[in-house]
Order: C-alpha cells, then structure tokens, then sequence
C-alpha cells in the first residue's frame, strides 16, 4: 500500500519534472547585466553558459542584450527592457513549449527542418509557428505586435486567427481579437516608438484600458475554471483508480490496470495542473506588468490632483484586484512572486 | 522607478515640512501597510532586507511610510513607500 502511495506521490512530481526537461535552452550571449528569476523564486545574475528551465524568466534592463538557443532548432534575441519566459501548455494531449514575450521585445528565429516548433506568445495571445522568423513587441497596456519575417504565423486571441506569411504583422489588443494584418514591406517598426506610443493611449484613457485588462482576465479566469474542473475531476478518478488496484491481489492484472488506467489518469492530472497553472501566470504577469505599472503611474500623476475620474479608476482598480486574489491567488505559491 | 520619481517630481510633489513620526522595524505583518495581496506580502518576505525598517513621516500632504533596508555608505535606500491618502 505504501508502495502505491509512494508512486502516486512520484508521478505527480516527475510529470512537472520531466517539462522541465523538455528542451534546453542556453545562453550563449549577454551584454549587459540581465537576471534571470529562477524556479526557486529568487533574482539573480544570468550567466553566459547558464541553462534556461521551463518556468524561468529572462529579465533584461535598458543597457542588456541576451541570446538564447535551443540546440539547432532556434535562437531567441531577448531585447532591453524585457521580460521573457519559457511556460509550458497542454494542448490535445500533448505538451507543448510557449516562448513567452511578457513586457518588451524579442526576435526568435526557428529551424524548419530541427523538429517540432514551440508556440510562441505574449500576455494576451498565444501563436503557432512554421520555420519562422519572428518579432514580438508586447507592449505596457497588455496588447502585442507580431511582425514576421521569414516562414508563417498562427495568432490566436479572443477566439479568433490571423494567419500572417513573411512581411506581414497583426497587433492584438489586451483581451480582444485580432486586428486586420498589414504588410511591413517599407515599414520600419521600433519597439520604442511603438511602446511609447501604446503608454501614451493607456494614460490618456486609464479606465479603458482598465476594462480591456479585465476582459483578458476574465478570458484567463474562464481558463482556470475550465482546468481546475478537469484537474478536480482527473484528482477523483486517478485516486479512485489508485485504490481500485491497490486492492487487485493478481500482480499482472494490477500492472495492466496501473498502466491502461491509472497511469493515464494520473497524466492527465498532471496535465490540468499545467493548463492552469498557465492561466495562472499569466494574470499574474497582467497583474505585474501591466496593471501595476498603470496604476503607478495613475496614482503618482495625480498625487496632488485627485478629481472624480482618480477615484473612479482607484474603485476599479480595487476592484479588479479583489477579483484577481479570489480567483487567481490561491492558485500561486511563493516562487512565483 | 525613474518614471515614479519623475511623475512626483513633474507634479510639483515634495515632502513638505516632513517629520519622523515613528521608526519600526520590519515585521511579519508590515505589509499590511502596503496591501493585503500576495505580491505585498512576499515583496517584503523576499526583497525587503533583514534590516528593513518601516518610517512614518507627517508631511503637509499627509502622512507617509518608507520602507528603508541595507546601506548605500552610511544612507538607508528606499525600497518602497506609500501613503494613506494624500491632503491636497
């Protein structure tokens, strides 16, 4: 019995394990002084050489450059200014990589011919890939900017696709679909610029963009229900399941049912666990990002100058972090912060 | 940071005829001050150093908490501060 126990127990950690495994991710060139926020929660100086694990975050500040290759199959150029991340998905049963563009700008260049692509995203969108050059701003209010260059690009949000071929872009909006695409041919697209220009429509309409970050957590919140009912229900099952052959006495017919039903299970639980972890992470990186930057702002803008318009940002604002801890909050834990 | 100082800074906010009211140090509980959420409460249980303390400064806007920890020679840093409301 203890036996059982104690492979349920390892299951379920070496499921998160083996993710972390899934594709090495190296540095291999720094300017700068870039951190890293490692698995363990803490901040700390990235090395050259230094291995990127799923879960941990590329921080880049105004002076920093970094690259990252992961063997032959691609190599990612982490901009100034930059937070990136390496987050994993469940999709049709399988696992897959999302190279995550949280605040800043990056270039990622992948080899057709090395194997299956990663997703590629930001906050708000999440986008498939085919032998692809590609650039990422994602910007202060939550919205994003996919620019590609060579190979072909699936980006998805709200529920909608864009399907953008060599010299074409799509901006998405924080929590909306899509915009229609264009061609870059003759355009030439600076982060800053774009940046600056997106702080500049967060400022001069605080609340919009309020509501806009909260349609993108409700899309989250959505997410993290739908998990958390699957994990809950794969929890029952695979525990079930477990006592079910703990009771078999015929050894052979215990080690069939282990892996016709209750190692499936126990993957799927595993599964759910990742999927909403994902949507986890990723209100918290909108809570970071770019809520918290928008309400500093807001708030040290207006120090002195409090009209009806502050406290009806501050109510909303309150507001949307009230639902953000009921919702998301129980589901953190202390590295992620 | 530069754009938080900037903004009080382009607001024509100072700390006016500022008093030390008090100087706590840090405690498991200090972050209430700051927020009830988890972001607060593990800001100051990580990066908040062991030798933090919390200032309340009365000013004519009102009144203030700095957060100071660890020293540039023989000056605190600010780590952080908030306010509970501001007269204007």
């Amino acid at each position: 019995m203890k036996r059982s126990i104690l492979i349920w127990i390892t299951i379920l950690f070496i499921i998160p394990v083996g993710l972390l495994l899934a594709q090495n991710t190296t540095v291999t060139y720094i300017e700068g002084d870039p951190r890293i926020k490692n698995n363990r929660g803490t901040i700390e100086s990235l090395d050259y050489g230094a291995q990127l694990a799923t879960g941990e975050s590329v921080i880049t500040g105004k002076k920093d450059l970094v690259e990252l290759d992961q063997g032959n199959s691609a190599t990612i150029r982490i901009k100034p200014n930059t937070v990136f991340t390496i987050r994993e998905i469940e999709q049709g049963g399988q696992k897959e990589q999302v190279l995550s563009t949280i605040t800043g700008s990056v270039s990622m260049r992948f080899n057709r011919l090395a194997g299956k692509e990663p997703k590629i995203g930001t906050v708000s969108t999440i986008a498939g890939i085919r032998g692809t050059e590609v650039t990422i701003f994602a910007g202060p209010d939550g919205s994003s900017l996919f620019i590609v260059e060579s190979g072909l690009v699936s980006v998805s949000a709200a529920g909608q696709t864009v399907e953008l071929g060599a010299q074409e872009a799509v901006e998405v909006p924080a929590g909306g679909p899509p915009g229609e695409k264009f061609s870059v041919i003759g355009r030439e697209l600076d982060f800053s610029t774009w940046s600056q220009g997106k702080a500049e429509e967060l400022l001069a309409d605080p609340l919009s963009s309020l509501d806009r970050s909260a349609a993108l957590l409700a899309q989250f919140k959505a997410g993290l229900e739908e998990w958390v009912g699957k994990y809950e229900k794969a929890r029952v099952e695979s525990e079930a399941a477990a006592e079910q052959m703990k009771s078999m006495t015929d050894k052979e017919a215990q080690n069939k049912y282990r892996d016709e039903v209750w190692f499936p299970l126990a993957l799927q639980t595993g599964n759910a666990i990742l999927n909403y972890r994902y949507y986890t992470l990723s209100a918290l990186s909108l809570r970071r990002f770019v809520l918290g930057p928008l309400y500093m702002q807001v708030r040290t803008r207006n120090i002195l100058h409090q009209d009806g318009s502050y406290q009806e940002f501050m109510n909303r604002y309150q507001e949307i972090i009230k639902d953000f801890q009921t919702t998301f909050e129980p589901y953190t834990n202390s590295t992620d912060y | 940071m530069e754009a938080l100082w900037q903004n009080l800074r382009n607001g024509g906010f100072t700390f006016l005829n500022a008093e030390i009211l008090s100087v706590t140090p840090v405690g498991p509980e200090s972050y209430h001050l700051f927020g009830t959420t988890k972001d607060a409460e593990f800001f100051f249980k990580k990066y908040v150093p062991k030798d933090g303390a919390i200032a309340e400064i009365g000013t004519d806007y009102g009144t203030f908490y700095i957060i100071t920890g660890s020293r540039t020679w023989f000056t605190p840093k600010i780590i952080g501060f908030t306010s509970k409301g501001v007269n204007k």
